[in-house]
């Protein structure tokens, strides 16, 4: 039985057989922190900062990436190892009732931490690592062994990002106009820890995709 | 005859033979997958694969679409209803007897 709940679970995994998954979430969040950089660093009245600037950027490059990685999976992989299309996923009762209690244990640990006065970017960036970490391993690392390497970087690199010196931390934002009005080590852990994401994604990504051209061929030969 | 038993004698023996268990179960994970990916992951030759998905298309198990994408000829496979409510009885049966 268990054969066969493996075999269910492998077209989902195949998803990300030759990198794509890793390579579009790296270059969105790549695309994500440069502009977070750009607008902190234009003027605070400028383009960068309006309030549509945000979703149209991140409307051309879902745009873009979405329509890149369809043209890449046509190009290499539907040509070497298959296509699939996926089923719509429901949305499962569980699911809905995971998200509410993860909103409320957020809420409860933002109130724990304003009441007691926490160190909150240490909790914050543990927190986010752990989710990082967790949705990587979940949907990426367990189809590859190799991966659970990315999946244990990911979560050291969120405590260290979160043990840098505030000099170190705050250095993307200082001396911006953004260092008035934000927490500068809270945003600077954030952006250093996104920033750093991307990169191993991309790395990893790429890995992926040399091994995946590299193991497979292209017939050119029709599918049956 | 005990339940369990009886349930061993009641399993679907088209789905049952690993080849097109195999077949079936990737099936039931997608909406359509192609004949290359299929290969792919059941590491059968084109033959084998050939004649299992004969004979699941036979029994009405699985839709079979010949089509292109681009110039190159594609076969898409689906699971058909009743073959979805096949593997699900199956894995219902499979179990109960074990």
């Amino acid at each position: 039985m268990e054969d066969v709940q493996g075999l269910l679970e492998r077209p989902k995994l195949y998803d990300n057989i030759d990198g794509s998954s890793e390579l579009m979430l790296g270059c969105m969040l790549i695309g994500f922190t440069s502009f977070q950089w750009v607008s902190a660093h234009a003027r605070q009245d400028s383009i960068w900062n309006k309030i549509y600037s945000l979703p149209i950027f991140v409307a051309l490059l879902t745009t873009v990436l979405i329509y890149g990685r369809k043209a890449m999976k046509s190009l290499f992989t539907y040509r070497r190892t298959g296509f699939v299309s996926y089923r719509k996923p429901k949305l499962r009762l569980i699911g809905l009732i995971s998200g509410i209690a993860a909103a409320v244990a957020c809420g409860l640990t933002f109130l724990t931490v304003r009441r007691h006065e926490i160190d909150s970017t240490m909790l914050v960036m543990i927190g986010v690592g752990l989710l990082t970490t967790a949705s990587y391993a979940y949907g990426i690392a367990r189809a590859v062994r190799w991966k659970w390497i990315v999946a244990v970087l990911l979560l050291v690199g969120a405590v260290v990002v979160a043990l840098l010196p505030d000099w170190l931390t705050s250095a993307p934002f200082s001396g911006t106009w953004s260092a008035a009005v934000f927490d500068l080590r809270f945003f600077g852990c954030l952006f250093l820890y996104l920033a750093f994401y991307a990169f191993v994604l991309l790395l990893s990504g790429g890995i992926s995709l040399g091994l995946y051209l590299h193991d497979t061929r292209h017939d050119g030969a029709e599918t049956e | 005859m005990k339940p369990q038993i009886q349930a061993i004698a009641e399993i679907d023996r088209v789905i049952h033979e690993p080849g097109r268990l195999m077949i079936v179960a990737l099936l039931y994970a997608v909406e359509t997958a192609d004949f290359l990916y299929l290969q792919h992951e059941t590491a059968m030759n084109k033959g084998t694969l050939s004649s299992h998905i004969l004979r699941l298309e036979r029994e009405g198990y699985v839709n079979v679409e010949k089509t292109f994408r681009g110039k190159v000829p594609q076969t898409l496979l689906s699971l058909t209803r009743t073959g979805r409510t096949s593997f699900e009885g199956y894995r219902k049966m499979l179990k109960k007897s074990l």
